[in-house]
Parts: structure tokens; C-alpha cells; sequence
């Protein structure tokens, strides 16, 4: 299909091949989606440790679920729907508000060779502002920014992972857009 | 701190930026061990799929599985549209799908209207007995709840299940503990020997009204069931048999020992699990 990315070339075939009990097709589409699954994760549980077993076990969960798949339905929003229910189940059982760590090279702003060291430092502090904010909201709206913003979801795939209709990822973006604004002016 | 006013754009802009600085995980490689533990268990097809395969055939475990579910569909036609699939423990099997209409509780004198009057009868546990008589007639050692909380059962009943004698502990009602709706009861307690929870655990995606969740009661195995209605069915040796979930409620499902218990209330997971860690 035009546009498609790359990974999901051959896919529907792989998926078949999965869902007839070829593991080497599955172990394929692990391989083609593991780093994006563990991303997911992430954000959902803000620990690499969580975000991997998630990952792990949503695979392994997908793969008993293949039964279900909807032939011909692409396999990555399914998957990732899978790898959101699975962090947020361990997210809840930790009872902890997961903010999401940044590079060392954004807390030093020593990436911004464009900026004046005074512009980098504006830009420091306003990330950390706004890491904070999003840590502090409800995780409804801390999730519907990290999929658009730090996984740079289509509203589409939004609608996907977050199980809504595609038209209800707009407003809830904008919702939570007004939201971290309010909490930010507070931080 | 932030006198800085931002726009929609800049915001949106600030936030990209963010996207750009979040430290990720490490790349992970999880193909070895997700094969690995697909290899351990392979992957059972929906009874309607294998049913109609030439790599599975009729077997008769597929077949009785296929005669309970139609049992289901019959006494529950709407269970045809959401009993979609099939979460098989060993021991253990639940067709997800709503419960059917609670039994119809007989209608009382009108000289009783007022009362409450036991709901228990049309729950179908068995025999009404006293705990003493279960630990004698169970067949296997009785543990019960020693959470204060809980304190004693109200009602103990004893049933006949396949291969074994289901134990049940009824509470009527109990402080910060809700009623169930259905069921008139707070907490209902049901255990019977000879049949475990599998370690491995054949995944189920959950939909939006529930969560089902792996946890560990004592060191074993358990799942944690969260949300709306389902059916159990319990398959002891090769005979299943259809529970329904009475409480429509929470449900904590673990073994201990040689011994599968269940835990309906409408209380959390921690509640849940600091109850059944306290079964002696």
C-alpha cells in the first residue's frame, strides 16, 4: 500500500503464517515491533525494566490471541492495543504516577548548538516544566500527549492504542492540551 | 515559574521538542524468550476453529468443551455475540460472555415482605452446614479466611463437584464491603481440591470493561479478574462443569496447596489479596 511503512510490508502474510503456528513468522513480526511495543510501554509504566516485561508478555499474550485478529486487520494497532492494557494493568498494580526520564543531554541543553547558552537554558527549564506537568496529570490525558507527542502517533493509531473513536482523539487531545497548560502555569 | 504564556503551536512545538530528549529504554530483544515461551505452550485454536480443523479434529476434549459452551448459548442467547473466546488454565477454563439473569429468587408470603431474607438458596452452593461438618465431609483440608475483616463465615455449604466437594463461606454483609446487586451477599468464598491454576498463563486481551491480571498469592499461582460479569467453567479430569460468576463482582482466583479457591467481592486487588493471604 502507498505510504505504508516499511514494516508492515508482508505483514498480513506473517500474521497468517503466525496465527497457523509458524513461530519463526511470529518471532518476525517480535522483531519488526519489539523496540516500538517496549516505547509504548514506556511511557505507560516509565520504567525500561516494566516496559520490557510488558513488552515481553503482550507478545506472548498476542500470539495465544492470534485466534482473534481480524484477517486482514492491520497487526500493529492490534499489538499495540495489547502492549497499552498490559502496561497500564502493571501500572496499576504498582499504584505509582509514572513520569518518563529525559536524556542527560537534555537536562545539560548541551544539544542545542543553535542556541545562546542562555536560549538552551530556557529550553531546559521549560522541558522540565512541562515533564512535570505531564506528571501530574490524570493518566487519560498524560497518555494521549505521549502517543501524539513523544511516539508521534497519526489520530488514527491514537484511536487504536487508546480503544476510542477516532473522532473522540481530538477532543481529548485538546482536553488534555487545556489540562497541562492550567498544571504547568502552576508548576 | 511560568510567566511564559504559550500558544496552542508553541506548545505543541515544546512538547515535539520534548518527545525528541525522552531517554527510551535500551533496545530490547525479546524474540528468544517470547518463542521460547510460545514453544512451552502451544497455542490452543478457539473451539470453533479447532473444531473444524484437520490439525486438531473432534477431539473429545473439544467436543465437551463445544457441548458446554452450547449449554451456555442456550440458557444465554446473548452470550453468542461476547463468549468469543476461550482463557484455558489448566484446571481452569472461563468463557468470557455476561451472566445470565440471576435465578429467579422464589416470590415471598407478603407477611415477609419486610424481612431480607437469605438470598444464599438460589445461589446453588448445596447443603447448608456448619463448618465443622464441611471440615469433615470436604475431604481435604478446609483453610478459611482469618482476615478480621471478614471474621467468621455467616453460612458454610457443601456441593458435589467432579472429583471433589466444593466448600463454600458465605458473608452476608460486611463493613466497606458493597453487596452484590445479584447475589444479596458480600463476599462468597469457594474452594474444592484437585484442580490448579497453570503457571502458564494462555493470554486473554482483555476488553475495556475488564482486566484479568496474573498475580501471586502465597507464592502460587492466581489471576485477578476485575470488571464485568463472566462465566467459569472448572474442568476437573476431563468433566467441566459451568460456574457462573454469582457476585458479578471482583474475583481473585488462586490455588494453595492442592486446593483451588475463589474470592468474589466487590473490593480491590489489594483487599482481595491481603484476604486470601490470610486462608489457614
Amino acid at each position: 500500500m502507498e505510504g505504508r511503512p516499511l514494516e508492515q510490508r508482508g505483514e498480513s502474510g506473517l500474521v497468517e503464517r503466525a496465527r497457523r503456528g509458524d513461530q519463526d513468522a511470529y518471532g518476525e513480526l517480535v522483531t519488526r515491533y519489539q523496540a516500538l511495543a517496549a516505547r509504548v510501554a514506556y511511557v505507560i509504566t516509565a520504567s525500561p525494566s516494566d516496559a520490557e516485561d510488558v513488552a515481553q508478555d503482550a507478545f506472548v499474550k498476542a500470539y495465544y490471541a492470534l485466534d482473534r485478529f481480524r484477517e486482514g486487520a492491520p497487526f500493529r494497532p492490534w499489538l499495540l492495543r495489547i502492549v497499552a492494557n498490559e502496561a497500564k494493568n502493571r501500572t496499576a498494580a504498582a499504584g505509582r504516577r509514572p513520569t518518563v526520564e529525559l536524556s542527560a543531554a537534555a537536562d545539560r541543553a548541551s544539544g542545542e548548538t543553535a542556541l545562546s547558552p542562555e536560549e538552551a537554558a530556557v529550553a531546559a527549564d521549560l522541558r522540565a516544566g512541562l515533564l512535570a506537568a505531564i506528571g501530574r496529570l490524570r493518566e487519560e490525558d498524560r497518555l494521549v500527549l505521549s502517543y501524539r507527542y513523544f511516539l508521534d502517533f497519526s489520530e488514527s493509531e491514537m484511536a487504536d492504542v487508546l480503544g476510542v473513536a477516532r473522532g473522540t482523539v481530538k477532543s481529548r487531545l485538546s482536553r488534555a492540551m487545556a489540562r497541562l497548560r492550567e498544571v504547568y502555569a502552576d508548576v | 515559574m511560568s510567566e511564559l504564556r504559550l500558544n496552542d503551536a508553541q506548545l505543541a512545538a515544546a512538547l515535539a521538542d520534548l518527545g525528541t530528549q525522552i531517554a527510551w529504554p535500551r533496545a530490547i530483544d525479546v524474540r528468544s524468550p517470547v518463542l521460547a515461551r510460545i514453544e512451552a505452550e502451544p497455542r490452543r485454536t478457539s473451539w470453533w476453529r479447532a473444531a473444524w480443523s484437520p490439525r486438531y479434529g473432534f477431539a473429545p476434549a473439544i467436543v465437551t468443551i463445544a457441548i458446554a459452551l452450547v449449554a451456555v448459548l442456550v440458557f444465554s442467547p446473548e452470550a453468542r455475540a461476547t463468549a468469543t473466546d476461550i482463557l484455558r488454565l489448566r484446571g481452569v477454563e472461563i468463557f468470557r460472555g455476561p451472566v445470565p439473569p440471576p435465578s429467579p429468587v422464589p416470590s415471598r408470603s407478603p407477611t415477609s415482605g419486610g424481612s431480607i431474607p437469605s438470598a444464599t438458596p438460589s445461589l446453588g452452593l448445596g447443603t447448608l452446614v456448619t463448618l465443622d461438618e464441611a471440615r469433615a465431609r470436604a475431604g481435604y483440608p478446609v483453610v478459611v479466611p482469618t482476615d478480621p475483616a471478614l471474621g467468621a463465615p455467616d453460612e458454610v455449604y457443601l456441593r458435589a463437584v467432579a472429583n471433589s466437594t466444593a466448600v463454600s463461606f458465605v458473608y452476608a454483609t460486611r463493613p466497606a464491603i458493597p453487596m452484590s446487586a445479584q447475589a444479596g451477599v458480600a463476599v462468597l468464598v469457594t474452594e474444592f481440591a484437585g484442580a490448579t491454576v497453570d503457571e502458564q498463563f494462555f493470554g486473554k486481551v482483555l476488553d475495556q470493561s475488564t482486566t484479568l491480571e496474573k498475580v501471586t498469592v502465597n507464592g502460587q499461582p492466581g489471576f485477578w479478574i476485575q470488571g464485568t460479569p463472566h462465566f467459569f467453567f472448572y474442568n476437573t479430569v476431563g468433566t467441566i462443569q459451568q460456574e457462573t460468576l454469582r457476585l458479578a463482582g471482583n474475583t481473585l482466583i488462586w490455588t494453595q496447596g492442592n486446593l483451588l479457591l475463589r474470592l468474589e467481592a466487590q473490593v480491590d486487588r489489594a483487599s482481595a489479596l491481603r484476604i486470601a493471604a490470610t486462608f489457614r
